[in-house]
Formats: C-alpha cells, sequence, structure tokens
C-alpha cells in the first residue's frame, strides 16, 4: 500500500472518488489504439461498476462523517453528564454532612433530656 | 475539609511538581490533605512523612471519603495519569497553562481535537490538509468544562476561562515563588562595579525576543559603554552565539544552570530584567517571579500576566515596539535611583504576594467556597 493510501494520511474525500487513469505509452499510437478498444469492449461494463462503486463510496463516507459527529456530540454531552454527576456528589456529600451533624445534635439534645428526667 | 490531592511531585522534574512540594506543608493546616500518586514510593522522604500518600487507581474505590479533588494541571506528559481520573472524576483544577495541546497531542489527540472544534477540523487534520496552530488552538476545553471550579495564575488566564466557559466558577491565585540569592556571581563576570547589566534568564527559545533585546541593547551600548548583558539559560533551538559574536567582551551568555541556588545567584548578578516574550500562551513566568524575588525590577511587553505586573516592578512595553523598548532600557540605565525604587517594590510584591501561604490560604478558601 502506497503512503498516501495509508488510512492515517487519507483524505477519504478525495480518495472515495475512482477515477479512470489515462492510458499512456512511449510508442506513438498504442496509447489511442488501447483507448479505443477500451471504449469498443469494456467501458458499457466498467462504466456502471464505477458509477456504483463511487455511489457506494460517497454513501460511506458520508456515515462515517455523521458517526464521529455523532460520537463527538456523544463525547461532548458525556463530559456535561459526568460534571453534573461530580456536582450532584458534592451537594449530596454536604447534605450528608449536615445530617450527620442533625443527627449528632438531636443525640445531644435526647441525652440532656434523659438526664433531665432522671434528675 | 479532606481533599484528594493529584499532581507530579519531586522527583519528577517540573515546575508544578515543585510548586506542589512548596504549596503542600502550607496547605496541610488549612485542609486535610491526601495525597494521590502513581508511584507513591518514589515521592521525596519530607512529604511521605507529613501526607498519606496513595497510588493513583486506589481513587476510584476512596472517593467518597473526601470533599474534593484538587488537582494540578500543565502542559506535559507527566500529567497523564491525573488527566485520566480528572476527566472520570471531575474536581477543582489548578490550571498552570491556559495552553494544553502539546500535552493533547501525546493523548488521543483527535477526540480532543473533535471536541474543542468539529468534525470538520478532524478530517481535515487527518488529510494534512489542516494542522491545527499549538499556541492559538488551546485545547483545554474539555478539563475547563469538566471542572467544578478553577484556580488560575492571572487575570488574563481567568477572563480566557471565563470567555470558553462563563458557568464555571473562576479564581486567580497568585503564583508562589521561593528562594533566596545567597550571593552574586559579578566578580566572574570581570565587568567593571559600575556596569549597569540587563538580563535575560531562563530558556532561550524563539518567542523570548532574545534577538530583539541585543539588537536594541546593542544601540544602547554605543552610547552608554558601561552597559553589559548577561544571558543565563539553555538554548532551545536558538543560534545564541551568532547572536552575541559582535560583542563578546559586553554579552555573556551562561548556559543552562542545573543548580537552583546557582540560579538564584546568577540572577542576583543583573541590575534589570528583561522578560520578553511574545507569543505569550498565558503563562505565569517562574523565571520572572524569580526575579521579582531577587529584587530586579522588569522589562516585559505589555500582553497576557506580564500586562498585570505593577508599574512599581515593571517597565511595559508596546509588544514588539524596538523604540518604546530601548526608551525603557535607557530609562533603567539613566536612573539608579528609580532601579533602586523598583528594587525594593519588586521584592516588597514577591515576599507579600507570592508566598506558599498565601497561596495556600487562597486556595483553601476557593475549596471551601466550592465545598
Amino acid at each position: 500500500m502506497s503512503a498516501e493510501l495509508q488510512p492515517e494520511n487519507s483524505d477519504l474525500e478525495k480518495l472515495a472518488v475512482v477515477t479512470e487513469e489515462p492510458f499512456r505509452s512511449r510508442v506513438p499510437l498504442v496509447a489511442w489504439f488501447r483507448t479505443k478498444w477500451l471504449n469498443v469492449a469494456a467501458r458499457w461494463y466498467i462504466g456502471p461498476m464505477q458509477h456504483q462503486q463511487n455511489l457506494f463510496n460517497e454513501q460511506l463516507v458520508r456515515q462515517l462523517r455523521e458517526y464521529e459527529t455523532r460520537l463527538i456530540d456523544l463525547d461532548r454531552e458525556r463530559v456535561a453528564s459526568t460534571r453534573t454527576i461530580a456536582e450532584l456528589k458534592v451537594r449530596l456529600q454536604q447534605t450528608q454532612r449536615r445530617a450527620d451533624s442533625l443527627a449528632q445534635r438531636v443525640t445531644e439534645l435526647e441525652s440532656a433530656e434523659s438526664d433531665q428526667e432522671v434528675s | 475539609m479532606k481533599i484528594a490531592y493529584f499532581s507530579p511531585l519531586p522527583p519528577q522534574r517540573s515546575g508544578i511538581a515543585d510548586f506542589s512540594a512548596e504549596l503542600l506543608p502550607e496547605l496541610a493546616p488549612l485542609v486535610d490533605v491526601t495525597i494521590f500518586h502513581s508511584t507513591p514510593e518514589a515521592i521525596s522522604a519530607s512529604l511521605r512523612s507529613q501526607f498519606e500518600i496513595a497510588p493513583l487507581d486506589t481513587f476510584p474505590d476512596r472517593q467518597w471519603e473526601f470533599d474534593l479533588p484538587l488537582y494540578q494541571m500543565g502542559n506535559s506528559a507527566l500529567h497523564a495519569p491525573l488527566y485520566k481520573l480528572l476527566c472520570r472524576y471531575p474536581g477543582v483544577v489548578e490550571l498552570h497553562d491556559f495552553v494544553l495541546h502539546h500535552f493533547m497531542e501525546q493523548q488521543d489527540y483527535r477526540r480532543e481535537l473533535g471536541y474543542a472544534l468539529d468534525v470538520t477540523a478532524v478530517w481535515a487534520q487527518r488529510s494534512g490538509r489542516f494542522v491545527p496552530d499549538r499556541d492559538t488552538i488551546p485545547l483545554n476545553n474539555r478539563v475547563i468544562n469538566s471542572s467544578l471550579g478553577i484556580i488560575a495564575h492571572s487575570d488574563t488566564v481567568a477572563r480566557q476561562i471565563r470567555a470558553l466557559n462563563a458557568e464555571v466558577p473562576v479564581t486567580t491565585v497568585p503564583l508562589p515563588v521561593a528562594g533566596d540569592a545567597t550571593g552574586d556571581m559579578r566578580a566572574e563576570l570581570g565587568w567593571p562595579d559600575d556596569a549597569v547589566v540587563f538580563a535575560h534568564i531562563g530558556q532561550i527559545t524563539p518567542n523570548r525576543q532574545l534577538e530583539t533585546a541585543l539588537r536594541v541593547f546593542g544601540r544602547i551600548h554605543a552610547d552608554q559603554p558601561q552597559t553589559r548583558y548577561l544571558i543565563v539559560g539553555q538554548s532551545l533551538g536558538i543560534d545564541v552565539h551568532r547572536l552575541i559574536d559582535s560583542m563578546p567582551d559586553v554579552v555573556r551568555w551562561i548556559d543552562f544552570v542545573p543548580d537552583l541556588q546557582l540560579f538564584l545567584n546568577w540572577i542576583n548578578s543583573a541590575d534589570v530584567v528583561v522578560l520578553l516574550r511574545h507569543p505569550t500562551t498565558g503563562e505565569t513566568s517562574s523565571a520572572g517571579l524569580r526575579a521579582l524575588r531577587a529584587g530586579k525590577p522588569l522589562i516585559v511587553f505589555d500582553h497576557g500576566w506580564y500586562a498585570e505586573l505593577p508599574n512599581e516592578v515593571a517597565l511595559r512595553v508596546p509588544v514588539l515596539d524596538e523604540a518604546e523598548l530601548e526608551k525603557a532600557m535607557r530609562e533603567m540605565v539613566n536612573s539608579a535611583e528609580k532601579r533602586r525604587r523598583m528594587s525594593a517594590a519588586a521584592r516588597s510584591l514577591a515576599l507579600s504576594q507570592h508566598s506558599a501561604r498565601h497561596t495556600a490560604e487562597r486556595v483553601a478558601a476557593f475549596l471551601a467556597q466550592r465545598f
């Protein structure tokens, strides 16, 4: 696989379009004859396949882009949710602290009350 | 209040590790601190004797023991282990660098690009059509959006954070600076006693504008022959010899000084520190703070944290304005009285506003406010 086709370096949107490479030859007329022969013998066969492949590639790239967009959105939502949970955790601990303090105060009051009853 | 504390720590070589080592003893009387670290056994004995130090991976199971996590976050790979926890268990973040781009390049870079920018940026970067600018794309969005509160070291950075997320509580706490010179190194320089010595201190990088400063110095020295220029610091990609070759007797380059005490003594050899930065990435200069603590007036460009320095300790000049820079440097050469006055003010500012105790009190107050 050539360097420019490595997925890491590739511009998927450009690579998705399959294009014909024109015939070339150093011998005069060879490329012209090969092109003519392709037009007669195979273009009717290759053309629709090329078209279908391009449609498929285009759809695939669009889908990939949509999925990556959705992943980014989900990532952002996850960060927001994680922060909300952390904020709630702090509030919960604050509430717990107050509840513990109140419980202790109630215990102290009850104990003082029972002391008074005894005396 | 019980705090789970996350930071690089000595012997790890990082300014933030040193910062934490100075801050923690002052924070200890104010809040109950447990340190979480990836290698507790490697941490210095003095910290281990003062604090409970737990393995980083035990925090998830122990998170309910603490009121808040406090993360010391900066732009280096040393922060990778705590960054993962910061994302999963948000808390208060002390943000030492506004720009985290270099750090994020070593993480899941495209995920961070996508989070901060959009899918188009990710695809363009993947194809090579887009090279994200490290200085202007800070990639700090996830850290800021996750945090329950952020501690910044300058009002400039605090404003930049609020511009990105107006809802996250932000406070500014001065960066502490410790350590005093025990003498100076002027005798080693062999310069006249009445020489007025300008100095560049710290690493030599393109954004520190040494070439600009030396060009201006050359003009001043032409009619103020008693002036000298001292350069203390390691060059990172700058050919310093080329810059100073034309002024061999009046400009001296002392390369990297590994010993902090010696470094402080070199700073103490200067009369004025020229602390230029352009561009600035929201940093608070620890070299600048060391110079203030040594009682050295500064000449700075008027932007970022540098713009927040009071007139009493720093002459601020418009960014890259050589004429104004020359005027400021001449002003310092011509008035020994001004240098003395600014020197006293610099020292006083460093001691009153940039002590570890003062920082710890401000950090503890913000934590209490957030809990």
